[in-house]
């Protein structure tokens, strides 16, 4: 069910999973940089042209990434919708009290909606190439510089990979709360809002209790291995930069450069 | 009345990379007031046959037919199902949620027809089959129970709105020896009482000691199915899919081999007794006339 989530991971060979996850991380930073500073036709068009050989090269299944665009046409049209009735313009089309429609207004509907569609692919495409260790790896060596303004970096990198972990645990779990409490009867689907809120009940609680159970748990099994903070553990094995990478870094600044100029 | 499986097939997540075949072509029946033990090896996909046949996994092809009605019928009644279908999952303590153990015992039965005071009759009477006093436990938090009494309210939540059928996911696993024939007592009483029960289990004590049937799965398929005595007799087969002898059968083999008559398909412990009795009796019996 919720395992079927665009943006897995999926193992691979590709020239995107072969980008080190750091110089991955950065390189999709400076894409959602130029995407914030698309504003022309041509450059609309440049970041088309990217995207697409961004998802070639990943290798990942276009149905998949059809579907969770799909999914978020709803949300697309609301976007749209909103954009084209409320933008204050001087010269509408149509006005009656305060909703008016302009061009100006659906224009910049669509470069919301544009905007958020682009996002959302690179970014699937991103998890969808990078294993969660890499994305944590990759996460560790980009907040390092903190590190100079006290920010405890490896503690940091330490929680966010033992909650990334327990992600896959808990929708499991989830489901399978989920499933007992059906067969037991209970009803997730009522119609009243404040019902439904009282019948995500008997899942929430044992879930919660889970949790809490798991973290307990892992936090004794990691004193019991000797782990007392990160201070003074052995760091990991730096992943050097290669070509590719260098490469993938240059690409994204220069795509992010172009959407500045233009 | 029963449970019909007809030509099942279910692959988990068909079309992504993590594709996973479940189920291949099963069918079954399972009729009323039997006792069937489902066995397998890890991964042969018997948690996925329960709960498709629980209407909790919808499967990619093939009918489930319950009491002759298919489930995936336009309007079936859902509620009605889960009324007459119990199910306990494994390590079945986690659906616990509620304040006090009665409310939790009392869940199943939120939509029921029945009257306050039938529900209370059958709320005590769950307490009481699956060993609690319900004056006592029923006012406590289920957080306050050891982990062996949460796995036995979470059972007697199952059993409040007495099932007609009632499936379990391993649910002796973890339990000590007592604790185990307790429970697996329990489920006799229930079978007695006419209550239909499938249980899946790896323990080949268990199972002798408890099925009337065994259905043997492997990768997906029905391998093995009949009669226990049967199953657990065919050993090639038996061994092929897995399924070890039990105790009784093992013990009774090493009687055997030193010269004890016990007859060859003794399966379970009271059989072997049964066995023994009939044995030192007949010896005693014997020196007595010389
Ligand atoms: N939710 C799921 N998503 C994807 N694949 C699954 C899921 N649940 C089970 N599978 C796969 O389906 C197959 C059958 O699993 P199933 O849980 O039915 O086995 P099982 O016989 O109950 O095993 P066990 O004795 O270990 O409980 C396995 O290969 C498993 O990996
Ligand atoms: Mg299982």
């Amino acid at each position: 069910m919720m395992r079927q989530m665009a943006g897995r991971y999926i193992p691979g060979d590709s020239v995107l999973h072969n980008i080190i996850p750091s110089a991955k991380l950065f390189s999709f930073i400076l894409i959602i940089a130029a995407v914030i500073f698309t504003n022309t036709v041509v450059g609309y068009g440049a970041m088309v042209a990217f995207t697409v050989c961004v998802v070639l090269y990943s290798n990942t299944p276009i149905e998949g990434l059809i579907k969770s665009i799909a999914g978020m046409l709803p949300f697309f049209a609301v976007i749209f919708v909103m954009n084209s009735l409320f933008y204050s313009s001087d010269n509408p089309i149509w006005k009656f009290w305060f909703i008016t429609l302009s061009k100006e207004g659906m224009i910049q509907g669509l470069n919301v909606v544009f905007r958020i569609a682009i996002i959302i692919i690179i970014s699937g495409v991103l998890t969808q190439t990078t294993s969660t260790m890499g994305l944590m790896s990759g996460i560790e060596t980009l907040i390092k510089p903190l590190k100079y303004i006290r920010v405890p970096v490896e503690e940091v990198a330490m929680i966010l990979s033992v909650a990334l972990q327990f992600i896959p645990t808990l929708i499991e779990e989830s489901d399978k709360i989920k499933k007992a409490q059906i067969a037991r009867g209970a009803r997730f689907e009522s119609e009243k809002l404040s019902e439904r809120a009282m019948a995500m009940l008997p899942m929430i609680v044992p879930l919660f209790l889970s949790s809490f159970k798991r973290a307990d748990e892992l936090s004794m099994a990691m004193e019991s291995r000797g782990y007392r903070g990160a201070k003074g553990r052995t760091p990991k094995a730096r992943e050097s930069l290669d070509r590719l990478s260098v490469m993938s870094i240059i690409a994204c600044a220069a795509l992010c450069a172009l959407e500045v100029i233009i | 009345m029963s449970i019909e499986l007809k030509n099942i097939t279910h692959i988990y997540e068909p079309g992504t990379p993590f594709e996973a075949a479940a189920l291949n072509n099963v069918s079954l029946e399972i009729r009323e007031g039997e006792k069937i033990g489902l066995m397998g090896r890890t991964g042969c996909g018997k948690s996925t046959l329960i709960q498709i046949m629980a209407g909790l996994i919808k499967p990619l092809n093939g009918n489930v037919i319950i009491d002759g009605i298919d489930i995936d019928e336009e309007g079936y009644d859902r509620t009605g199902l889960r009324q007459k279908l119990g199910i306990v999952f494994q390590y079945p303590e986690v659906q616990l949620f509620e304040t006090t153990a009665y409310k939790d015992v009392a869940f199943g039965l939120k939509y029921s027809d029945l009257t306050p005071e039938e529900k209370d009759e059958n709320i005590r009477w769950a307490f009481e089959i699956t060993g609690f006093d319900p004056d006592k436990v029923g006012s406590k938090s289920p957080l306050e129970l050891s982990g062996g009494e949460k796995r036995r309210l979470a059972i007697a939540g199952v059993l409040a709105v007495r099932p007609k059928y009632l499936i379990l996911d391993e649910p002796i696993a973890g339990l000590d020896p007592v604790a185990r024939e307790k429970f697996l007592k329990l489920l006799r009483d229930l079978n007695e009482e006419g209550m239909t029960i499938i249980m899946i289990s790896h323990n080949a004590d268990a199972i002798a000691g408890f099925a009337d049937r065994t259905i043997v799965m492997s990768n997906g398929r029905i391998e093995i199915e009949g009669d226990t005595k049967t199953v657990f007799m065919d050993r090639p087969k038996a061994d092929e899919a897995g399924i070890s002898v039990s105790t009784a059968g093992r013990i009774a083999g090493m009687l055997r081999d030193r010269g004890i008559d016990v007859s060859e398909d003794v399966m379970s412990e009271s059989e072997l007794l049964k066995e023994l009795c009939v044995h030192f009796n007949n010896d005693n019996r014997s020196e007595d006339q010389t």
